[in-house]
């Protein structure tokens, strides 16, 4: 069922999936052509360029994950999900199979990544005070992917009456954020949870920090 | 002669210049800068005549026009409080020193597209006899306040450095990078450190405080051949590193020892022997540099853990019936 | 196992307008059971209610002898649909969707997939979304009858088919049920379309059951009376259904009976009145009368009555 299930979604990703990992292949290799001019002087520069360009990697992962969970779901969603649920599987193992097979789709897009990192680091001729971390980084990337890859399934697959409860709390959160700014101006909801996912140990706490595929 | 060519005059330094043949081209060049000025002056005054006084301190004078009159206020905190943290209470010269510094929607002292959205930032006090106009600034084209912030500032780290005696201008020709985060600019300076190929500059991080002497331009090298020196930002982070670690009153130390080496109105700015003050700043340089690459255990763990959570969630609200 | 489906006191309310009322369904394991109604009846509600596809707010359903949602897996196991409306990965070809849904079902023939493939004149590599309504149709029903089934449940498979394609969908069909005895549930508002093939019937109209009883009495049982009418006589104990009656020019009136016997003329008889003549009711003249019969009742309560 797992093969079957990766050449579905194959079949109906792979124009995503390549383009998808052509990106990935060249991110690595135009961040570091882009600012490397040599040791000396310049690399200070380099090296706080090459931090600039490590945004992209999680905004890259973000990208990927999204539109590849939205691709995955598309057909079933426009059938109402009728033909997955005619299958003689509980739903549940439906769901993982796609999740499964999705992952597959990801690692042709991780290994590009992979490839592109070496060949940008192998490229260069790096002095003494200077580590090179093309699997690192790969790895941290393919880690933060599985995570965002994980949130947007979760969004696609999500039922319309899930999707509906979903932004009622929301709703009902920017309320109660409303109401209690006006109780106490100096108190941020909002502000509070970004900042409880956004450093240790929330989820996203990893996407970002360094992600410098050269680093001292 | 006029005010403006008298300005211009000192500008140029007249005594020293004038000689017979040079004399038709000073003329020239007199008449060319006061021009600039006159309009440089007369724009001001025009511009002065729409705009608001908004925030008036012991030194510093901020004017805006509508548009800029909310943001005003908040570059001058911004500037004041990043002038009070390196230079305390201190000013360029007691007699006068202007930079004015303008920034509209594409403005600029030579093309007035725009102009009457504007910010000004003048240093005060304002004496006829001003003369520390840059013509640097004079000729910029300042896109919004926080550029202006940053040009003021830089302009005034200079004068307050040619004030000190000390021969800090020509130690660090590039100026201070006041406007930039302390997490930037010692980052910026770790990676100077850490990425020097030169004998002396990997003596440095392996300790050797006479070749960290070196490399910062405060010493003379003891070996043959020591190879390159920092970049002027180094040097800055090490200036500014004295002066934090001096605390308050810093600045005014500076200049206590005139004639002495950099290295001797460092240490006294910073109130301790120059040798204590290269290791401080090596060993906190040293202590930015990162002790792992993009992922660590830590990481790992953060992202499987929530990856799995995910993954339940996602098989509970998959639910189409 | 003696019923393949099986429905007790099925509620299900889509909306304000229509609603699924105490459906009690029997459908004999073996059977080719007929499912009629008009548009909008409720059929189609009826099938996703059996197959899972929705939760019913009372009522139970088994499938195969499974409890339902409990045993739904294992009963779609062994069960193949057609929904009425094609419900394939359009981005596939034929070949794929042969491969996708034969991983899912252990009892997949793949050899007799292509055999039928050929009957049928697919080819394995037409994408989905290029095959007309007639091979979508046969490719539906392909993919039903390969997973080899005990059940078949079918929801308007015909519709929309020319008569070719209808040929070929009765007889891959026929074909399959004779060779496995299998179960067939197939709903229809086209009457002669289940006739030809059906054992068993059950009528639904406005969310309820009307009737259910085998074709054979469907079909035979639904005469059209002639009566030399004299004084007005009530039905009320009669051996028979009247669906409707006619008050004629005359002394003639004509019913609309369902159930009926030829022994049952002595009814008239005992009242006195002659029976002029019976005629076969058409199969879809009996169905429209018995659903005005029905709609009457549940409006009023009286039999329809007619004068010319």
């Amino acid at each position: 069922m797992l093969k079957a299930m990766i050449r579905l979604q194959w079949k109906a990703c792979w124009h995503i999936v390549v383009t998808l990992s052509a990106a990935a292949l060249a991110l690595p290799i135009v961040s570091v052509r882009t600012g490397w001019r040599g040791t000396g002087e310049h690399l200070p520069r380099f090296l706080i360029e090459l931090q600039l360009w490590g945004l992209f990697y999680p905004a890259m992962a973000a990208v990927t994950a999204v539109v590849l969970a939205a691709a995955i779901w598309a057909s079933d969603r426009r059938g109402h999900h009728i033909y997955a649920l005619l299958l003689p599987i509980p739903r549940w193992r439906y769901v993982l199979l796609r999740y499964l097979a999705g992952l597959g789709l990801l690692l042709p897009v991780v290994l590009a990544l992979w490839i592109g990192a070496v060949i940008a680091t192998a490229s260069l001729d790096m002095p003494p005070g200077l580590r090179q971390f093309p699997h690192s980084l790969t790895a941290k990337f393919a880690l933060a992917l599985l995570l965002l890859f994980g949130l947007a399934f979760a969004a696609a697959a999500a039922s319309r009456r899930a999707l509906g409860i979903g932004f009622r709390l929301l709703g009902l959160f920017v309320a109660v954020h409303v109401a209690v700014i006006l109780l106490d101006p100096g108190t941020n909801l909002i502000w509070r949870v970004v900042s409880a996912l956004a450093t240790w140990p929330g989820p996203f706490a990893p996407l970002g920090g360094r992600w410098m595929l050269i680093d001292v | 002669m006029s005010k403006l060519t008298l300005l211009a005059c000192s500008v140029l330094g007249l005594p020293a210049i004038v000689t017979a043949q040079d004399a038709s081209a000073w003329r020239d060049s007199a008449y060319r800068i006061t021009a600039e000025l006159r309009v440089v002056r007369d724009s001001i005054a025009r511009e002065e005549s729409g705009m608001e006084e908004i925030a008036r301190r012991p030194g510093l004078l901020v004017s805006a026009t509508t548009k800029y009159q909310p943001i005003a206020a908040e570059v001058l905190a911004r500037f004041d409080s990043t002038r009070r943290r390196w230079f305390g209470e201190a000013f360029p010269a007691a007699e006068g020193f202007r930079i004015v510094l303008r920034t509209g929607d594409r403005w600029s002292t030579r093309r007035r597209g725009g102009g009457e959205h504007s910010l000004m930032i003048i240093g005060l006090p304002d004496g006829e006899a001003a003369s520390r106009v840059s013509p640097l600034v004079r000729e910029s084209e300042l896109r919004g306040p926080e550029e202006a912030t940053r040009s003021f500032l830089d302009q005034f780290g200079r004068m307050m450095m040619g004030a000190t005696g000390a021969p800090l201008p020509r130690w660090i020709p590039t100026g201070i990078p006041l406007m930039i985060s302390d997490a930037a600019r010692r980052e910026a300076a770790m990676y100077a450190l850490v990425t020097g190929d030169g004998p002396a500059q990997r003596d440095c991080v392996t300790g050797v405080l006479a070749a960290c002497g070196y490399v910062l331009g405060l010493r003379e090298s003891a070996t043959p051949d020591p190879g390159a020196k920092y970049l002027p930002l180094a040097r800055a982070d090490l200036l500014l590193t004295a002066l934090d670690l001096g605390g308050p009153g810093a600045w005014d130390r500076l200049p206590d020892a005139p004639g002495a080496s950099i290295e001797a109105h460092l240490a006294a700015a910073a109130g301790m022997p120059p040798d204590s003050l290269l290791a401080r700043w090596r060993n906190g340089l040293l202590a930015l540099r990162p002790d792992h690459g993009p992922l660590d255990v830590p990481t790992i763990a953060i992202l499987l853990g929530w990856s799995g959570l995910v993954l339940i969630g996602a098989l509970g609200i998959a639910r189409w019936v | 196992m003696s019923t393949a489906i099986e429905m007790k006191g099925l509620r299900y309310s889509a909306s304000r307008e229509f609603s699924i009322q105490d459906l009690t369904l029997k459908v004999p394991a073996g059977a080719l059971y007929g499912f009629l109604g008009p548009n909008g009846c409720g059929k189609t509600t009826t099938i996703r209610l059996l197959l899972g596809l929705l939760r019913p707010h009372a009522g139970t359903v088994r499938l195969l002898d499974r409890a339902l949602p409990a045993g739904l897996p294992d009963a779609l196991a062994r069960t193949g649909v057609v929904p009425d409306r094609p419900h394939l990965h359009r981005y596939l070809t034929v070949g794929d969707a042969l491969d996708f849904h034969g991983a899912f079902y252990p009892g997949w023939d793949d050899k007799w997939a292509r055999e039928l493939l050929g009957e049928f004149r697919l080819l394995p590599r037409q994408r989905i979304s290029k095959l007309s309504k007639g091979e979508t149709a046969k490719l539906m029903l392909l993919l039903a009858l390969c997973q080899m089934p005990e059940l078949l449940v079918l929801d308007e498979p015909m519709d929309g088919l020319d008569p070719v394609v209808r040929r070929d969908v009765l007889t891959a069909l026929l074909d399959y049920v004779s060779r496995r005895s299998a179960t067939v549930f197939v709903s229809s508002h086209l009457v002669h379309e289940l006739e030809r093939f059906c054992d068993w019937v059950g009528v639904m109209d406005r969310g309820r059951l009307v009737v259910e009883l085998p074709m054979e009495e469907f079909r035979n049982g639904n005469k059209r009376i002639r009566l030399a009418r004299s004084a007005s006589v009530e039905p009320s104990g009669a051996p028979f259904t009247l669906l409707a009656r006619e008050h004629q020019a005359g002394e003639v009136e004509t019913w609309a009976v369902r159930g009926w016997r030829p022994e049952m003329a002595g009814w008239f008889d005992q009242r006195g009145i002659a029976v002029r003549e019976v005629t076969d009711l058409d199969l879809e003249d009996g169905f429209v009368e018995l659903l005005r019969a029905f709609r009457a009742q549940h409006a009023g309560g009286e039999v329809p009555c007619s004068r010319q």
